[in-house]
């Protein structure tokens, strides 16, 4: 990251960085050449907190001491940028204060050691918010402060943002549990999706497809493609289309393996479909779907019998009556 | 007994080979409009020069077959029946197949063999067949 180290300057493009566009006309700013706090947050002199620094150039305007100008900084992109950056490491007004302080009094205002001291415990709080804000709730304001008002802050945030961590843990660890459940589904279903139309050659040029479950569309095209495939690989001359597993049959379900039936014929083999349920014949013929072009038998067994009963005889003559 | 029928050098049209008591086509190239009318005119004067039993259509090189070329390979088998020639089909890929049973194109009139070897051991059986249908009905009339 070459530029996870900005300093001010180079993100706000003052130009008044030692070297820089204005120096001319503006000189150089106080955070630019505060040698006190060099090094704070991995910056330049105060290029990384350049907050604390008083009389600084920012916005188009000189900016009053850290009490001052701490409100507008508060929503500055560049210190919530630092903030996050340097996460626990950060350095903020606490830290740095034995640092800056001197430089602080010498603009000459009044120094109210009460009032600094209240504005660093709310620049704590808001170091520690900006942290929550970029998600990482380690932050800790400090509670060990003089002032009780400071003291009861400290001690509210901390408990906030612990009770905010602990419930984005639960609400994350929910979400992991809830991707693991979708992806064991996810899982499954490829399995089921494998599982349910295996193609057995049961016999030489014999195949059967023992289909289960429930056939849509999808499914009957797949399973057409597959079998298609499977005939033209291995130039088997029967296939048995057992339909035992499938407990319902509606008028498309039979429209899916008539045309199943007639592709089969039309790449030169046989097809005969097998395990038709009771429930299942009753249903068809309630709602008059007409399957006298498709060859149907009991059961495997007894469709393996008539394969190979055709086998035997070199002709195919019921083969050849139908056509 | 493989002998070329019908102009086989010329590249414009589809090559008609007589084997045994058979005519055997064999499409290994998608089918134009233009070659499959061509086919049909050939195969017509083919039956009727060579005086073969059966016509097989061997497309196993054609993975693309529109309604229009399934149509004529429909209306070549009905003129060959017509004639006194029964057509088979083979070679049918996977994906043909699904195009027409999707497209619901009729070849009922055309039969299928999974194989050039099975196309003509089928046509034999049909012809037997036929032949002892037409002794029973004769016997039993």
């Amino acid at each position: 990251m070459p530029d996870a180290m900005l300093n001010c300057w180079e993100s706000k493009k003052c130009g008044r960085e030692p070297g820089g566009a204005k120096i001319s006309e503006l000189g150089v700013c106080p955070a630019a050449s505060e040698v006190a706090i060099n090094g704070a947050n991995r910056g330049v002199n105060g290029g990384r907190a350049c907050w604390v620094v008083a009389g600084t150039f920012c916005g188009g305007k000189t900016q009053g001491t850290f009490a001052r100008k701490f409100a507008s900084c508060l929503l500055c992109d560049f210190y919530r940028r630092v903030v996050t950056e340097e996460g626990a490491k950060f350095e903020g007004a606490r830290e740095l204060r034995d640092r800056w302080k001197p430089a602080a009094g010498t603009e000459g205002e009044h120094h109210d050691s009460e009032v600094e001291e209240m504005v660093i415990g709310i620049s704590d709080a808001f170091d520690v918010l900006v942290r929550v804000a970029a998600g990482d709730y380690s932050a800790k304001a400090a509670e060990d402060v003089p002032n009780p008002i400071m003291q009861s802050l400290a001690r509210t945030v901390n408990e906030t943002v612990g009770r905010i961590s602990t419930s984005v843990d639960a609400l994350q660890t929910a979400n992991r549990e809830l991707d693991q459940k979708l992806e064991l589904i996810e899982r499954q279903r490829m399995m089921i999706h494998e599982l349910s139309t295996p193609i057995l050659q049961v016999w030489d040029n014999v195949l059967a497809l023992p289909v289960i479950g429930v056939v849509d569309s999808r499914r009957s095209a797949e399973i057409m493609e597959r079998l298609l495939t499977e005939i033209t690989s291995r130039q088997s001359r029967f296939v048995i289309l057992d339909i035992t597993g499938v407990e319902v049959v509606d008028t498309r379900t039979a429209d899916h393996f008539i045309k199943m039936v007639q592709a089969v014929q039309l790449l030169g083999s046989k097809c005969v479909i097998t395990g038709i349920r009771p429930a299942v014949a009753q249903t068809l013929v309630e709602i008059g779907v007409d399957l006298s072009a498709v060859a149907t038998l009991r059961n495997l067994r007894e469709g393996l019998r008539e394969c190979i009963r055709q086998m035997g005889a070199t002709a195919l003559p019921s083969a050849a009556a139908r056509g | 007994m493989h002998s070329g029928e019908l102009h086989p050098q010329d590249v414009g049209r589809i090559p008609i080979i007589r084997l045994a008591d058979n005519l055997v086509v064999s499409i290994q190239f998608s089918l134009s409009d233009r070659l499959v009318a061509q086919l049909k005119d050939d195969v017509t004067h083919a039956i009727d020069s060579s005086g073969a039993l059966g016509l097989v259509i061997d497309v196993s090189g054609v993975d693309l077959m529109d309604s229009y070329i399934s149509r004529t390979i429909r209306d070549i088998a009905l003129v060959a029946r017509l004639m006194g020639v029964l057509t088979v089909i083979c070679g049918v890929s996977p994906l043909v197949a699904i195009t027409l049973v999707e497209m619901g194109v009729d070849l009922k009139v055309v039969r299928s063999a999974l194989n050039l070897d099975a196309a003509l051991e089928l046509l034999q059986d049909l012809r037997r067949e036929a032949a002892t249908r037409s002794t029973g009905q004769d016997t039993s009339a």
